[in-house]
């Protein structure tokens, strides 16, 4: 405040040396008084009129016992506000420290350490709260100048429900986005001593609130566990808690090197009762008693915060946007959150906006009356050829894919494809069994392998069976797999094998393969053909499965499993859990077991590319993977993956692990990079948006198509009865679709801010959404602000000569008048003193300066007679969140100015 | 069930594959006692969990249930029960024996029992197991798999060890 203080005086030579350099002149040219004439008038009286700068108001119990008292302190006394809005505030956690000398401070023996306020927010508005004189430290013994200096916390409620808002930040200042529009408290409170405070109510501003969102460090009351928070000490707890700050905490360890969990207790004691009281909780613990409690443990942490003891401290937050099924193994499919499938069900389930995503399983055959897969199936075929090696009733191939088994023993067969086509699509969130990658996506089994494994020749037919190309069962799937998965391997590379992968590649369909288990780097096919995705695996670790092959031929890596240990501790080895059969009994009987395997890895990442499908249905498999290692698609971008080893391909994970959120976040970016370029029909608002206030009411609105498609507009919804829209004649604009008078009545709507949206139809079964911000009843003047005192500061004496505050006259207007005014010049500063210490016009108190930037030059009364002066008061923020009317650059050097005696609240008695 | 006695040879000598069958006969003639005990196949499986290689002596008691829940994790309780019947009925005048194959690349990998007798000769049990695997330049599925067999052995054999093929158990 010196340092301020101090540009102060530099200005006031300024005006001295500059825009009043001519006064010592003018001084010379003065009359001498003669004795014997009348003395002449040589005072001057200034009348002044000060005009509050819209959409400020003041809180209702200030410290400046002069103001009106209106009490805000509670829920049921809360101040109903605009939703534009500045207020001056004042709040004091403990009573205020009378330093003025006249014990005349409203809180001299009573606290404030809650205001609220009522109001109803629009979405994505911002509540923001300025902290004068931040200092979160507690100050046992205050003296002159630290009393005020202290630390408000902000926190909204929505009043038709339990959510709280609150903002976590500990410093200066304080900001919330409202997630919705609806009915709010608003409440600041004193969490240390006392302090000013500016709160704001700012119009949504779509980067703003962008810029907010990525920043801001605001929580729900949904976001994390009540009356628990996360603390690590600087010091054992034991030597921390001499300071009892730590009262009501039970921590579940003592120690200093790591954090604790800490659960507060305090929130039902009778001290906490009567703070409930106190604060004006009472009514919200009665109402909505969890939201109260995590109110109290937000403020907690806050407060721990700034305690020296402690190191960090955080809420407990709860992690959980991530969709889980309600299938009861998957607590045992750890295999699942290892690739971020959780988050990636979030975005989708594997379900497309049309039709299906189907993935051939090129394999044992399948279960079909498995519970968990006789819902997920497309017909298939058995492209078996031996009859010894199908064990099947038909002979030779046939349309039945039903898997006999591929062991003559009862309980020594694989049920591989099963295993497979579970892990792919299992039936999910169905409460029975497990969960499948993508719950969405359909299985096409076609079986090649029989009691001896399968060979070529079986394996090709079936891949032109998947892809809808011609072979030997001279029938094709009425829809062509998207992916095919191969959990397959062995033999040698086959020219004609390869020439077939890449023909289907070359077609657009992906398709996966095994990268083998024996655990070497020699190529397996066909996994390492050019176009097929390798996947080796990966144990509960995400370290190399044991078995896994591994080369340059690995693609990426995905859980296979390793069952011999048990790492999560679940009482099972960490395989991959999947749908299985039991045929001990003779008849195989749905079961599901634990595998492990690259055949287990494969059908992870099969399904994982059956959830960027249903994202992006245009996805292709030339859109994944590049033919050679020179095209750098998604895959190669590593943009499906997660780094592992070292940095870009290796031999072990290829380009890395597997990353179901990132695939499918990449899936969409590519669906936005595909449609994005050639849009038919380009719709567009002119203006994008109309913002109306109270001088401006309607305008013009232009539709039009800036693409090359054809569209029409067939209806505008509008659903805001202030909001009225009337079609113009277009004719003259054959480029416009509509022309439209959109118009805005002010009429039984209060101040403040109101949002609306216009929706035009088009022929297309597209829309398009005009927004509409409309602000009522807030001019350039007509706040309000506690009582103004004015001084008037005499250039030349550098001193206040006379004070006064102002009146409200007949016509509701604020004046003041100075009258025997000596000639000189003058600067007139005019501020509130909301925390009645003695200043004015500090940070969060209103204040006028003459002369302003409209009025450049001082007060000059060498010529006696009346000066009228106009000044407009404003809020000090130094946020700049008056956007009405914002202090002059040389203004705000003026500030804050100390009246050194006497003491502008002594006015009061004057 | 087949009923095939495979002789073995005595395991205090180390006769070499290739020997002359006139040096075997004179080698079986040298052995002391033999004698033939019966075999039962009790259960059979391909995904045991047993990654290593190597013959378990099974409890003695009737307490199967962690063996039955590692053979059958997440089957239907009655198939539990059935199975832990199974190893109960046989253990009555058995001992029960599991062979495990450990941990295989791909299915295919086994074992053939030949006989429903096996040799005792000199303490040891000789097992008459044939190990089986998938035929070479075969598409396999590519899961691991750990192929096991429980053997019922009559309580009445006299053995302080067991030999199959390269599986070695010795009897305390």
């Amino acid at each position: 405040m010196q340092r301020v203080f101090s540009n102060f005086i530099i200005l006031f030579f300024c005006f001295i040396l500059t825009a009043c350099g001519g006064s010592s002149n003018d001084e010379t040219i003065v009359p001498e008084p003669i004795d014997e004439t009348p003395e002449p008038v040589t005072t001057s009286t200034i009348n002044g009129t000060i005009k509050v700068a819209s959409n400020i108001i003041k809180d209702g119990d200030l410290n400046d016992r002069s103001a009106p008292f209106v009490d805000n302190s509670s829920f049921l006394k809360a101040q109903e506000i605009p939703n534009i809005v500045t207020i001056q505030g004042f709040a004091t956690a403990k009573p205020t420290i009378d330093l003025n000398g006249f014990s005349d401070d409203r809180f001299y023996q009573s606290i404030d350490a809650d205001d609220y306020y009522l109001a109803y927010l629009q979405a994505d508005q911002v509540v923001h709260l300025q902290s004068a004189q931040y200092n979160p430290q507690e100050l046992p013994t205050p003296t002159e100048g630290d009393e005020l200096y202290g630390d408000l916390d902000l926190s909204l409620f929505n009043y038709d429900s339990e959510e709280t808002l609150a903002s976590v930040e500990t410093g200066e200042t304080e900001t919330i986005v409202i997630p919705k529009a609806g009915l709010y408290f608003i409440n600041v409170h004193a969490s240390k001593n006392a302090a000013r405070y500016v709160l704001s109510i700012r119009q949504p501003s779509s980067a703003t609130v962008a810029a907010l969102r990525s920043s801001s460090r605001q929580v729900s009351g949904d976001d994390f566990v009540e009356n628990e928070l996360i603390i690590q000490f600087n010091d054992t707890l034991q030597a921390a808690s001499t300071s009892g700050e730590f009262t009501g905490l039970t921590t579940n360890h003592a120690g200093k090197a790591r954090p604790a969990l800490a659960k507060l207790s305090s929130t039902v004691s009778a001290a906490a009762s009567q703070h409930r009281t106190a604060s004006g909780l009472q009514s919200l613990a009665d109402r909505y008693p969890h939201a109260y409690e995590k109110l109290m443990t937000i403020r907690k942490m806050k407060s721990l915060a700034h305690s020296k003891n402690v190191k960090t401290v955080s809420l407990n937050y709860l992690r959980k946007p991530m969709r889980v099924p309600s299938d009861p193994l998957y607590s045992y499919q750890w295999h699942y959150p290892s690739m971020n499938l959780p988050q990636a069900w979030d975005i989708t389930t594997g379900t497309p906006a049309s039709g299906s995503v189907v993935v051939a399983v090129i394999d044992t055959g399948i279960i079909s009356s498995h519970p968990d897969l006789k819902n997920k199936l497309v017909p298939g075929y058995d492209f078996i050829r031996d009859d010894d090696n199908s064990r099947d009733a038909e002979p030779g191939i046939d349309s039945n894919p039903e898997d006999p088994g591929d062991s003559t023993k009862l309980g020594a067969s694989s049920w591989h494809g099963t295993h497979v086509a579970g892990t792919i699509a299992a039936e999910s969130n169905n409460g029975i069994g497990v969960a499948g990658v993508s719950w969405g996506a359909k299985i096409m089994p076609l079986r090649v392998l029989g009691q001896f494994g399968g060979n070529t020749y079986d394996i090709m037919q079936a891949m032109n069976y998947a892809a809808g190309l011609d072979n030997d069962s001279g029938t094709k799937p009425a829809q062509p797999a998207d992916i095919i998965n191969l959990s397959l391997g062995g033999g040698g590379f086959s020219q004609q094998e390869a020439d077939l992968f890449e023909k289907i590649y070359k077609q657009g369909i992906i398709i996966v393969a095994a990268a083998g288990n024996d655990n070497s780097n020699v190529a397996s096919y066909p996994a390492s053909y050019n176009g097929v995705i390798s996947v080796s695996a990966m144990d509960f670790n995400k370290q190399r499965a044991p078995y896994s092959n591994f080369g340059p031929k690995i693609d990426i890596a995905a859980p296979g499993g390793s069952l011999t240990r048990d790492i999560n501790q679940d009482g099972y080895g960490d395989g991959v859990l999947s749908t299985f059969a039991d045929d001990n009994s003779g008849t195989p009987k749905p079961s599901y077991v634990f595998l492990q395997g690259t055949s287990m890895a494969t059908p992870h990442v099969a399904g994982m590319f059956a959830l960027m499908k249903a994202v992006n249905p245009a996805l292709k498999a030339t859109d994944i993977i590049g033919l050679n290692a020179n095209e750098k698609k998604l895959l190669e971008n590593e943009q499906l993956t997660d780094p592992a080893g070292i940095t870009g391909k290796d031999d072990i994970y290829g380009y890395g692990t597997a990353n179901a959120l990132k695939a499918v976040q990449a899936a969409r970016d590519l669906l936005g990079a595909i449609e994005e370029p050639e849009p038919p029909v380009i719709l567009q608002a002119t203006p994008a948006s109309l913002n109306f206030s109270s001088g401006s009411l309607s305008s013009n609105l232009k539709i039009s198509n800036e693409g090359d498609g054809t569209v029409s507009i067939v209806s505008v919804t509008n659903n805001n009865n202030w909001l009225s829209i009337t079609e113009l004649n277009n004719s003259n604009d054959p480029g416009s679709l509509g022309l439209y008078r959109v118009s805005a009545t002010t009429d039984g709507l209060s101040e403040g801010f109101y949002f609306g949206t216009l929706e035009f139809h088009f022929d297309n079964e597209s829309s398009l959404t005009v927004n509409v911000n409309l602000i009522v009843g807030i001019g350039d003047t007509g706040g309000k602000l506690s009582r103004i005192y004015v001084n008037l500061f005499d250039i030349e004496q550098e001193a206040v000569i006379d004070w006064t505050h102002v009146r409200e006259n007949p016509d509701n207007e604020l004046v003041f008048s100075f009258s025997q005014v000596p000639q000189g010049r003058y600067i007139i500063v005019a501020g509130t003193n909301i925390d009645n210490d003695g200043y004015i016009c500090q940070l969060g108190e209103g204040c006028a300066v003459y002369p302003s930037s409209s009025q450049i030059t001082p007060i000059d009364t060498q010529v006696p007679g009346t000066i009228d002066i106009e000044m407009t008061a404003n809020i000090v923020s130094s946020q700049g969140i008056n956007s009405i009317s914002q202090f002059s650059a040389e203004s705000a050097l003026l500030l804050p100015v100390k009246q050194a005696k006497p003491d502008p609240t002594r006015l009061i008695q004057k | 069930m087949l009923k095939l006695l495979k002789m073995k040879p005595c395991n205090n000598t180390k006769l070499a594959q290739g020997f002359s069958t006139i040096l075997l006969a004179l080698q079986l003639a040298a052995c002391a006692s033999t004698q033939n005990t019966t075999l039962s196949i009790v259960y059979e499986h391909t995904q045991c969990g047993y990654a290593e290689p190597g013959i378990i002596a099974l409890p003695t008691d009737k307490q199967y249930t962690q063996l039955v829940n590692r053979l059958l994790p997440f089957h239907a309780e009655p198939d539990k029960v059935a199975l832990n019947e199974i190893l109960s009925t046989h253990q009555v005048d058995q001992r029960l024996y599991l062979l495990a194959q450990g941990s295989k690349p791909t299915p295919g990998y086994g074992f053939t029992v030949l006989a429903d007798k096996a040799l005792i000769e000199d303490k040891t049990l000789y097992l008459p197991i044939r190990f089986t695997e998938p035929d070479k330049g075969m598409m396999m599925a590519q899961v691991i798999t750990s192929p096991c067999l429980i053997l019922g052995v009559d309580k009445s054999a006299d053995f302080q060890r067991i030999e199959a093929g390269s599986l070695r158990l010795e009897i305390n």
